[in-house]
């Protein structure tokens, strides 16, 4: 790219998002906290918010008036027993979709949004880094997807154990465990399912700064965790499996055993930090070498 | 514009590292094992001292089954975890010592669990949050009888235990070799190769691996001969011979669990009408007829209506000793005749109907 391309004035609407020239100590703070508030200060990301959230709602309240069913998967039918588990379920029940859109929106619209608003040449009048352009759109998507899991993780352990109470926390071993012990175990999965949602969202970063249209990039994501998710149940294609994007997201079910062996995590967090590095690195090529011209 | 292609060799680098360490299996052991002959490793394998075990043990079964019944729900959702171990990859979490045992089978979002102190076994499913609990009878001969101890039986695990049904079945059958040094669960490890010399057998050959310090099975894999792959590998991909807290071997059922207790073994044993054994042939080509078998309609409760329909689907024969389905795998084969015979050998379906005439 070069300079010329970029006019000079910055927009109102960014100046607030402008660092100070000559990369002042705490510009990066600055400029993160305004991709902060692009992400959690628009009102359509609250009313996405309010969606995730009311499925553990939906789920505690339709299993305290009907009980839970004998088919049920040990995650539902743990509810009746310990509230934590609304937390579990919903976040079982979210994970193969609800959450990948999420992610999918905020990622999608990381770069592209601003591009598509013209906002990003005023971003990029000031010295700003690309580099740390790009650090900062992923930092942003990464508190995103941690404050997505944890607001269902939190609706959800609310609404159960108002409803149903705590208690022993029984793992998928048999064992018992503390009501203290059965929480970081939920943090646990909190913590492993955000991990794995950022190794998506990197790949919708990347997406993102392919295009300026920030739909066309969300949908293009939701469509690739998809097809990863089919491809991941096709035995012929065994061999790829352990590269799909979604194929370790399951895996939090391992936290649930007792003994806990951290362990069983590693190959789901090697994948997802690959993909981070990966895609992270690739939107750095694309962007640092993009003409950006609206 | 050279410099924008650079750039995307950054990317393309961190992927292609990425890759390369998935495909590139770790390093064998630099270190070559003295040599020893099969002889010394049955006897290094006799003579082991590790009395505790734990780790984890991976199954990978290409039996070319037809599907098994039932995964999905049902009666009997429960054996899915157990009847996996059948196709496919199976994780199992194990635990052993001389004080007792628990093995952990492991499902996607379940667990099937057996916990035992010597005294009482517990088995434990996730999906149906159902417990059954068995305790020897006090004082119950068995006790006494290493053979029968469930302790024992749990503590020669999966592979062990393959490994000394094998020897045990060692004749002049066999041509017994030793293998090229291997790692298992990263330790360094011999390899015993036991190939039939009867050619009409459905095993290629079985490889037993021995760690080289421990002198314990860590692996076992049995080819087929119609596939000329494993058609099945049992082995640790971690293991560790430090004797576990004897607090795993005690089970108490969460809240909330259905807890079943059926009757003893000891008095099942005593019904009249158990089934009866007999082989016909020798080596690995021997067959085993069981006669006397409660049939699928007649069983006590519904555990058997799954597998009596899935029998159902097996394609039928007959022939000058009578009809029957016939069950057809890589590595062993069943006919299940009309007249209530089961007859089961490591053999092709011709050599088993050859058997029942």
């Amino acid at each position: 790219m070069s300079t010329a391309d970029v006019a000079l004035a910055p927009g109102p609407d960014e100046a607030a998002a402008l660092p100070e020239p000559g990369r002042a100590p705490g510009a990066f703070g600055r400029f993160f906290r305004s991709e902060l508030w692009l992400i959690f200060g628009r009102r359509r990301n609250w009313a996405g918010g309010l969606v995730l959230a009311s499925v553990p709602l939906l789920i505690a309240v339709v299993v305290k008036v009907s009980g839970s069913g004998g088919g049920d998967t040990f995650v539902f039918a743990e509810i009746t027993h310990n509230g934590l588990f609304v937390a579990l379920a919903a976040l079982t029940v979210e994970l193969p979709f609800f959450l990948p859109i999420a992610v999918s929106a905020i990622a999608g619209d990381a770069v592209a949004g601003e591009a598509n608003l013209g906002t990003l040449r005023y971003l990029l009048v000031t010295p700003v880094d690309r580099a740390r352009l790009v650090l900062v759109k992923l930092g942003g998507i990464t508190l995103f997807t941690l404050a997505a899991t944890v607001l269902i993780a939190v609706v959800g352990a609310a609404a159960g154990l108002a409803l149903f109470g705590g208690g022993t926390f029984t793992t998928l071993s048999g064992t018992s465990l503390g009501f203290a012990a059965g929480l970081g175990r939920l943090a646990l999965v909190c913590g492993y399912l955000t991990l794995c949602l950022t190794g998506l969202g990197a790949v919708g970063l990347f997406i993102s700064t392919l295009t300026e249209q920030p739909i066309g990039a969300g949908i293009t994501l939701l469509a690739l965790t998809v097809v990863s998710q089919i491809l991941d149940q096709l035995s012929q294609v065994a061999a790829i499996h352990p590269y799909l994007p979604t194929h370790f997201w399951l895996d939090y079910a391992e936290v649930l055993r007792d003994p806990l062996d951290v362990g069983a995590l590693g190959p789901g967090a090697a994948s997802a930090l690959a993909y981070v590095a990966i895609f992270t690195a690739a939107a750095w090529a694309r962007f640092s070498t993009a003409d950006v011209s609206a | 514009m050279v410099r924008r292609a650079v750039r995307w060799l950054v990317p393309v680098g961190i992927a292609a590292a990425v890759v390369g360490a998935t495909l590139v299996s770790p390093a064998s052991a630099g270190t070559a094992l003295p040599e020893r002959t099969p002889q010394q490793l049955l006897t290094d394998v006799q003579g082991a001292t590790a009395t505790a075990v734990q780790g984890t043990v991976q199954v990978q079964a290409d039996l070319g089954l037809p599907s098994l019944p039932d995964v999905a729900g049902g009666p009997a959702a429960h054996r899915t975890d157990l009847l996996s171990a059948l196709s496919g990859t199976t994780t199992m979490r194990v635990w052993a010592s001389p004080a007792g045992a628990r093995v952990a089978v492991q499902g996607t979002l379940g667990e099937t669990d057996v916990v035992t102190d010597g005294d009482q076994v517990w088995v434990w499913s996730a999906a149906d949050r159902s417990v059954t609990h068995l305790t020897r009878p006090a004082g119950d001969p068995v006790t006494h009888g290493a053979g029968s101890d469930p302790r024992a039986a749990l503590a020669d695990l999966a592979p062990a235990r393959l490994s000394a049904a094998i020897l045990a079945a060692l004749d002049p059958s066999t041509a017994v070799t030793s293998g090229p040094d291997t790692t298992v669960a990263g330790r360094p490890a011999y390899q015993l190769v036991l190939t039939p010399r009867d050619a009409g057998t459905l095993i290629g050959s079985v490889t037993i691996a021995i760690d080289a310090a421990e002198r314990v099975p860590t692996r076992v894999t049995i080819t087929s001969t119609r596939t000329g792959k494993a058609a099945l590998t049992a082995g640790f991909t971690d293991v560790s011979f430090t004797a576990p807290d004897p607090a795993m071997f005690r089970f108490t059922p969460p809240a909330g669990a259905t807890v079943t207790t059926p009757d003893q073994p000891g008095a099942q044993s005593d019904r009249p009408g158990a089934p009866t054994v007999r082989a016909v042939g020798q080596g690995w080509v021997s067959v085993l007829v069981l006669s006397g078998l409660p049939s699928a309609a007649s069983a006590p409760s519904g555990d058997l209506t799954g597998l009596a329909s899935w029998v159902d689907t097996l394609p039928r024969t007959s022939g000058p000793w009578g009809s029957g389905r016939v069950l057809s795998s890589n590595l062993l084969s069943a006919l299940l005749t009309d007249d209530g015979r089961v007859l089961v050998g490591a053999v092709d379906v011709a050599t088993l109907e050859a058997a029942a005439g």
